[in-house]
């Protein structure tokens, strides 16, 4: 199984983040919604993903929503007060707003997540690549994706550069930030110097060939994938025909 | 037989400079042949190479005079993609030859032919060749990004092998690579040479270069031509204080002949090893 969702074809589990999104948003209240961080847990779990899963969803979702539930909760204006602490005031009609509001986000937030610890960016180009997409907006997505951690080993680079000739570049805000934003320029402009050559690099690798590329690695969709997409659709749409209209 | 390459009067000028970077250049290079081209830092070993592969005036803009001609045909008539098949191009610098959106060796290589719309099968065989070729088996599932200057010499000079192109400008292939990496390119060379590919080579290692090249190509520091034709006869016109440095073999020839070691020869000098032996070993049965 571990292996299994990581091998699924990209759209087959995009088919799910949809209809969970779909859902999340239609669907009133807000306990489909909370549920869906532990339906993505299990999910993760059997991915092998669990522990990535968990602390990303903790770093990330768990706070943004913690901090708007304690400020639509405490300190917008509403009606309805059910318990007040200093100048802090509760109202059912504030809690109320506050749960739908995070559990939205935690909803798409831990599906999302899932997804992309389960789906490679490679996959999805591929996909990408074989629904026809343009092949210009699959080449920025897959080099950007690329491009950040040279971006970071670069910055290393100069920072380590920096250090030997005496620069302070760890402590306090102030001094980092006083090593960091020099590193900039360079970074920068080696990047856009850097493009000129690899427009020449990318000719010469046929880029612009209008035919229609092909993959050295071919991503296909296999049987599972097609029962699997239809399963998750009729699932979802029954979902969301019984959390909406019942 | 028409001439593949051939460039006539060729005269350019980047963009926003004053000075030309090449200027008369003239020759024809016939198919199967290996051209050396020489010259100092500077002196539009690169820009020439860019001239004849189109990024100038194609990418670069600037004043181009003259006319550059594959197969009789002038560049402009070519399509770009027509061009990749047909010229490959390593470039000098081995840092922006990753195409940046493959994140395994292998499939840096096969890039060129995916866009090209080769089968898969097809690719996975042609790559595997180029691994084993290059000896890059240890690193076919590394990133790209993660290699030596030197490997990813390599690694572009695979991806452009793979895509079997019947001229092949090689911009210094060897800068960046140890020597064992370096006998392997003109090993290569040779190979390509020997299935009838045409190549260019800019090269700075005059002695491993004569061994492989049938014509050369010299350029001053101010990007004229100054000679062109076979090395062991242009070669015979230099002496050792001009500009352009001159093969081992060549400049003891011209150390012994200075001392009458040997008879001077004025329309033939010996370039290799071999045939400065050679000709010594002929003197001394004429003795
Ligand atoms: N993009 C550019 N814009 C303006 N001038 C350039 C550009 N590229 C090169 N030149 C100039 O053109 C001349 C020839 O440069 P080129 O790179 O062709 O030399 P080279 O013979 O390849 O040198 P090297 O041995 O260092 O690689 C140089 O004077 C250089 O400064
Ligand atoms: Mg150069």
């Amino acid at each position: 199984m571990t292996h299994f969702i990581p091998r699924l074809y990209p759209t087959t589990k995009a088919w799910l983040v949809l209809g969970i999104i779909l859902c999340s948003i239609f669907i009133p209240g807000y306990w489909f919604q909370y549920s869906i961080f532990l339906v993505a847990l299990v999910l993760a779990m059997l991915s092998g993903v669990a522990k990535r899963y968990t602390s990303l969803f903790l770093k990330s979702i768990f706070i943004i929503s913690l901090f708007i539930f304690i400020i639509q909760t405490f300190l917008v204006y509403h009606d309805h007060i059910i318990g007040s602490w200093y100048i802090f005031k509760v109202s059912s009609t504030g809690l109320q707003a506050s749960l739908t509001m995070t559990s939205k986000i935690v909803a798409i937030g831990a599906i999302l997540i899932w997804f992309f610890q389960v789906t490679q960016v490679k996959d999805i180009a591929a996909a990408m690549q074989n629904a026809g997409w343009n092949k210009k907006l699959i080449f920025v997505m897959l080099s950007t994706m690329q491009l950040i951690p040279q971006m970071t080993s670069m910055m290393n680079t100069i920072a380590d550069a920096q250090r030997s000739r005496g620069v302070e570049t760890e402590g306090n805000l102030i001094t980092r930030m006083k090593s960091f934003v020099p590193m900039l320029g360079p970074v920068v402009l080696t990047s856009i110097e850097q493009n000129e050559e690899r427009v020449l690099t990318l000719e010469s690798r046929a880029f612009s060939n209008r035919q229609r590329p092909t993959l050295m690695v071919p991503v296909n969709k296999t049987k599972a994938d097609y029962l699997l997409s239809w399963i998750i659709i009729i699932i979802m749409l029954g979902i969301f025909y019984w959390g909406v209209f019942k | 037989m028409n001439p593949l390459i051939e460039l006539n009067d060729v005269l350019y000028r980047y963009p926003l400079t004053r000075k030309s970077a090449l200027r008369h250049i003239q020759f024809k290079v016939t198919s199967g042949m290996v051209m050396g081209i020489i010259g100092v830092n500077g002196s539009g070993k690169t820009t020439l190479c860019n001239v004849i592969r189109s990024f100038i005036p194609n990418f670069y803009q600037g004043d181009l005079q003259g006319t550059v001609t594959l197969k009789g045909k002038p560049l402009n008539q070519y399509s770009e993609t027509e061009l990749s098949q047909l010229v490959g191009y390593i470039f000098q610098n081995p840092f922006t030859q990753i195409s940046g959106v493959k994140d395994t060796v292998a499939e840096e290589i096969g890039y060129g032919l995916e866009n090209l719309g080769v089968s898969s099968k097809k690719i996975q065989k042609r790559v595997a060749k180029m691994i084993d070729l290059l000896n890059l088996s240890d690193i076919k599932d590394k990133n790209p990004f993660d290699l030596s200057g030197g490997q990813k010499q390599m690694v572009a000079i695979a991806a452009i092998l793979a895509i079997n192109p019947e001229i092949f400008i090689f911009d210094e292939p060897t800068s960046q690579l140890d020597p064992a990496g370096t006998t392997k390119i003109f090993k290569i060379i040779q190979q390509l040479k020997s299935q009838g590919k045409t190549v260019i080579l800019v090269e700075h290692k005059l002695d491993l270069m004569m061994q492989y090249i049938d014509q050369l190509l010299v350029l001053d520091e101010q990007g004229q031509q100054i000679a062109w034709g076979k090395p062991e006869e242009i070669l015979a016109s230099f002496t050792e204080n001009q500009t352009i440095a001159l093969p081992t073999a060549t400049r003891v020839y011209q150390r012994m002949a200075a001392q009458h070691l040997i008879p001077i020869a004025t329309n033939k000098v010996p370039v290799t090893q071999d045939e400065i032996v050679q000709t010594i070993q002929n003197f001394q049965e004429t003795r």
